[in-house]
C-alpha cells in the first residue's frame, strides 16, 4: 500500500495552551498544514469540508471525548478511512490499548515535547 | 519571532494562568469535601488531568509528575467511590498543597529569575523545576566587609555575588537579575551614591527589585531616602547575620520551605473555605476546624502559628476558647486573630483583652486578610527568632539546642532511630582573643560557625552554646558517623590560615560526642557529651573522643 504524504492534520484539543504550543510544533516545526478544533462538536462539523489525512485527538475532554469524537468522525462517510492518532496523559497501557483498539495508529503521551511532537506523528503516520 | 521566542511566549503566558488554575482546582476540591457532587467532581479530575498532560510540555515537569499522581488518585475514588472527608493528611491535599507551592514557585521564579525560566527544549521531559532564584547581589567597597558578610550569607545557601563599584553593578544588572540585592550606602562617589544607584534602577524597572542597604549611619533623613529610593530594609553595621539571612528569606521566598501555619476556627463552613483557599493561594499551610471543641487537638497535631477565629460560635465563644488556649504556656505566644461582624468597639476590647491580637470585621478583603495574617507571622516568627538564635552566628542558643535536643531523643525514641549529640570547643580561645583581640575573635566564632552549618548535613542542628562552645545534634546518626563527619572539618579547619594585622594564625578545635546508643535521656547525653569534650582537651586536643558506653 503506497502512503499518501502526509499534509493536513485537523487537531482535537480543548485547552487553548496546549493549543498553541501544538500548532507552532505541528505548523512552524513540522511544516504541515494544521487546524484546530476546541471540541468535538466543532471537530464534527469542519471535518468534512476540512478533509484531513489525519487525525489528532485529546482523549479527555468536556463534551465528547477524543475515542466519541472518533467514532462519530468515522460515521461520515468520507472520512471512515482517515487514520487517528491520540494524545494524552493517560499511563496506563490497558486504556492506551483501549485507545488503539478503537483503529488509532498510535498514542502520543502527554506531556509532548514541541520540538519532536512532529517528528513522532510523522513516525507513527509511517508506521502504517 | 523564532520558534523559541514563541514558545517562550506561550510558556508566559502558561505560568500567568497557572494560579487561576490551582484556585480552581482547590476550590473545587474544598466545594467537594463539604458537599459531593459529581459535577463538581468530573470537572475537578478534568482539570487535574490537563495539568498533568500539559504542565510537562512548558517544562514543569515536576508538577506535571504530582498533577499525574493526583489523576491517578481521582480515578480510585472514581472506581471505587470513595468520597474522602476532611483530613489534614487526606492525600489529595497533600498533593494540592504540592501543587500549590510548585505553582509559587514557578510563579516567582517567573518574576525573580528571567534566566531560569528558558524553555529547556531539548529536555523537557526530565527538565525539573527551576530552583527559586537564591542570587544575591552585594554591592559593597570595603571589601573585608563585603567578603565576610558573602561568606556568612551563602552559608545560608544564597549564591552572592560582590560588586566593589557601583558601575560594575549597574552593569551586571543588565545582564542578570538578581533575587535581592544588599547595598552600601556611602561611595567615594557620594555620601548616598548607593541609594541613588537603586532609585535609578528601581525607576526603570517594572518588577520591584528587594533590596537592602547597609550602613554605618542610621540618621533618619538617610532612612527615608533609603525608603523612598525602593528600599526594603535598612541595617546598620556591624551587620546582624541572622537578621540580614532572615529579611532575604523574607523577601526572596527562598528557603521559605516553611509554609506558615494558619489555623482557622470558625462553625461556618462555607466562609471558613473562603478564607482558607485565599490564604492557601498565597503559599500558606492552612487547617480549618469548623467545632471549637476539636481546636486543642488541632493545635498539638498541626502546631498553628497564627489563629484566625470567629468570635461567635455555638457551644463556645471565640473569647472563652482564646482564654482557654492562652491557659496553656506553650499557647501563650500564638497570635490569635478575631474575626467577626462586630463593629461595637467595646465588644472589640473586650476580645482583646481575652488574649485576642487583633480584630477584623467581617466582611474582609481578601489581600486584608492576607496582609494582616502575614506582617503578624512574620513579627512573630522574628521575635522567636530573637529570643532563640544568636546574633553574632546566627546559630540556635543553647536553651533552644537542650530544647531541641529534647525533641529530637523523644523523636529517635518512638521512631526506633538513633541520634547523637556533639559538644565542640574552641582550643585556646582566650589567647587567640588575648593576641589578636576581640574582633578576631569574633571573626574565628564566625568562621567556625559557617564551617559548621555548611559542612554539616541540612538536617544537622548546630548551635552555639556558649563562648566559643558549639553543639550539633545530629539527626538519625551514630556517634561513630557523627565523630566522622566532625573529625573531617576538624582536620580542615586545622590546616586553615587567619590573619589579623599581617599576622597569620591557625585555631583549632576538640569535640565530645554521645548519643542514643549509649545513653538514653537528655541529662545524660549532654553530661557524656561534656565530659567525652574534657577527655579530648586533656588528651591534647584538636581530637575528637566519643562517649564510651559504660560512663
Amino acid at each position: 500500500m503506497v502512503i499518501k504524504t502526509l499534509e493536513k492534520i485537523l487537531y482535537v484539543e480543548d485547552e487553548m495552551d496546549i493549543q498553541s504550543v501544538a500548532k507552532i510544533a505541528i505548523e512552524t516545526v513540522g511544516g504541515f498544514t494544521l487546524k484546530v478544533c476546541s471540541s468535538g462538536d466543532e471537530a464534527l462539523n469542519e471535518a468534512e469540508s476540512y478533509a484531513p489525512d489525519l487525525f489528532l485527538l485529546d482523549v479527555m475532554m468536556p463534551g465528547l471525548d477524543g475515542p466519541s469524537t472518533l467514532v462519530k468522525l468515522r460515521e461520515i462517510a468520507s472520512l471512515s478511512q482517515v487514520p487517528a492518532i491520540f494524545m494524552t496523559a493517560k499511563v496506563q497501557s490497558s486504556e492506551i490499548d483501549e485507545l488503539l483498539q478503537l483503529g488509532a495508529l498510535g498514542v502520543i503521551p502527554k506531556p509532548f515535547d514541541p520540538m519532536t511532537l512532529a517528528t513522532q506523528i510523522k513516525k507513527i503516520w509511517e508506521s502504517q | 519571532m523564532s520558534i523559541e521566542e514563541k514558545l517562550r511566549e506561550l510558556k508566559n503566558t502558561y505560568i500567568a494562568h497557572l494560579p487561576d488554575k490551582i484556585m480552581e482546582i482547590q476550590r473545587l476540591w474544598d466545594g467537594l469535601i463539604s458537599d459531593w457532587q459529581k459535577d463538581a467532581f468530573d470537572e475537578l479530575h478534568r482539570l487535574i488531568h490537563s495539568l498533568a498532560g500539559s504542565a510537562g510540555t512548558f517544562g514543569f515537569s515536576h508538577m506535571g509528575d504530582v498533577a499525574r499522581s493526583a489523576d491517578k488518585l481521582l480515578k480510585d475514588y472514581r472506581d471505587s467511590g470513595a468520597r474522602p472527608g476532611k483530613s489534614k493528611n487526606n492525600e489529595f491535599e497533600l498533593l494540592l498543597n504540592k501543587l500549590s507551592k510548585l505553582c509559587t514557585e514557578i510563579s516567582l521564579t517567573s518574576k525573580n529569575d528571567a534566566i531560569s525560566v528558558e524553555l529547556s527544549l531539548e529536555s523537557s521531559q526530565e527538565s525539573s523545576v527551576p530552583i527559586v532564584g537564591n542570587r544575591i547581589f552585594l554591592v559593597e567597597d570595603d571589601e573585608e566587609t563585603a567578603k565576610e558578610l558573602s561568606l556568612q550569607i551563602e552559608a545560608f545557601g544564597y549564591d552572592v555575588s560582590v560588586f566593589g563599584q557601583i558601575n560594575d553593578f549597574i552593569n551586571a544588572m543588565n545582564d542578570l537579575s538578581p533575587a535581592a540585592v544588599i547595598m552600601d550606602i556611602v561611595f567615594p562617589e557620594g555620601q548616598q551614591a548607593g541609594i541613588d544607584a537603586i532609585r535609578e534602577i528601581q525607576r526603570q524597572r517594572v518588577l520591584h527589585l528587594p533590596v537592602i542597604y547597609i550602613s554605618s549611619s542610621g540618621d533618619l533623613k538617610t532612612r527615608l531616602n533609603a525608603v523612598r529610593s525602593g528600599g526594603d530594609a535598612y541595617l546598620t553595621k556591624p551587620i546582624d547575620v541572622n537578621l540580614i539571612v532572615e529579611t532575604l528569606d523574607v523577601l526572596t521566598s527562598f528557603n521559605a520551605n516553611d509554609q506558615y501555619r494558619i489555623l482557622i476556627v470558625d462553625d461556618d463552613e462555607y466562609l471558613s473555605q473562603h478564607f482558607a483557599t485565599v490564604l492557601r493561594h498565597s503559599g500558606m499551610d492552612v487547617m480549618v476546624v469548623n467545632q471549637p471543641f476539636e481546636t486543642m487537638q488541632a493545635l498539638l497535631d498541626f502546631d498553628p502559628e497564627l489563629i484566625l477565629m470567629d468570635i461567635y460560635m455555638p457551644e463556645c465563644s471565640g473569647m472563652e476558647l482564646a482564654k482557654v488556649i492562652r491557659q496553656n504556656i506553650s499557647h501563650i505566644n500564638i497570635p490569635i486573630v478575631f474575626l467577626s461582624n462586630e463593629t461595637d468597639q467595646e465588644q472589640q476590647y473586650a476580645a482583646l483583652r481575652m488574649g485576642g491580637d487583633d480584630y477584623l470585621t467581617k466582611p474582609i478583603e481578601d489581600n486584608h486578610l492576607i496582609s494582616s495574617v502575614i506582617t503578624r507571622v512574620q513579627r512573630s516568627r522574628k521575635l522567636a527568632s530573637a529570643i532563640t538564635r544568636d546574633s553574632l552566628t546566627g546559630l540556635v542558643n543553647h536553651a533552644k539546642i537542650r530544647e531541641q535536643l529534647e525533641i529530637e531523643v523523644l523523636r529517635a525514641e518512638r521512631q526506633g532511630t538513633v541520634v547523637s549529640f556533639a559538644m565542640i570547643d574552641l582550643d585556646y580561645f582566650k589567647s587567640v582573643n588575648d593576641t589578636y583581640g576581640h574582633v578576631a575573635g569574633d571573626h574565628i566564632i564566625r568562621e567556625i560557625s559557617r564551617v559548621l552549618k555548611q559542612k554539616l548535613r541540612r538536617t544537622d542542628i548546630v548551635g552555639r552554646y556558649g563562648g566559643e562552645e558549639f553543639a550539633v545534634i545530629f539527626n538519625d546518626t551514630t556517634e561513630e558517623d557523627a565523630a566522622f563527619a566532625l573529625n573531617k572539618i576538624r582536620e580542615e579547619f586545622a590546616q586553615k590560615t587567619h590573619f589579623r594585622n599581617n599576622e597569620e594564625f591557625r585555631v583549632t578545635f576538640s569535640a565530645g560526642v554521645s548519643g542514643f546508643t549509649s545513653h538514653k535521656n537528655v541529662e545524660d547525653i549532654v553530661k557524656s557529651a561534656d565530659e567525652s569534650l574534657y577527655l579530648a582537651k586533656s588528651k591534647g586536643r584538636n581530637c575528637i573522643v566519643i562517649a564510651n558506653d559504660k560512663s
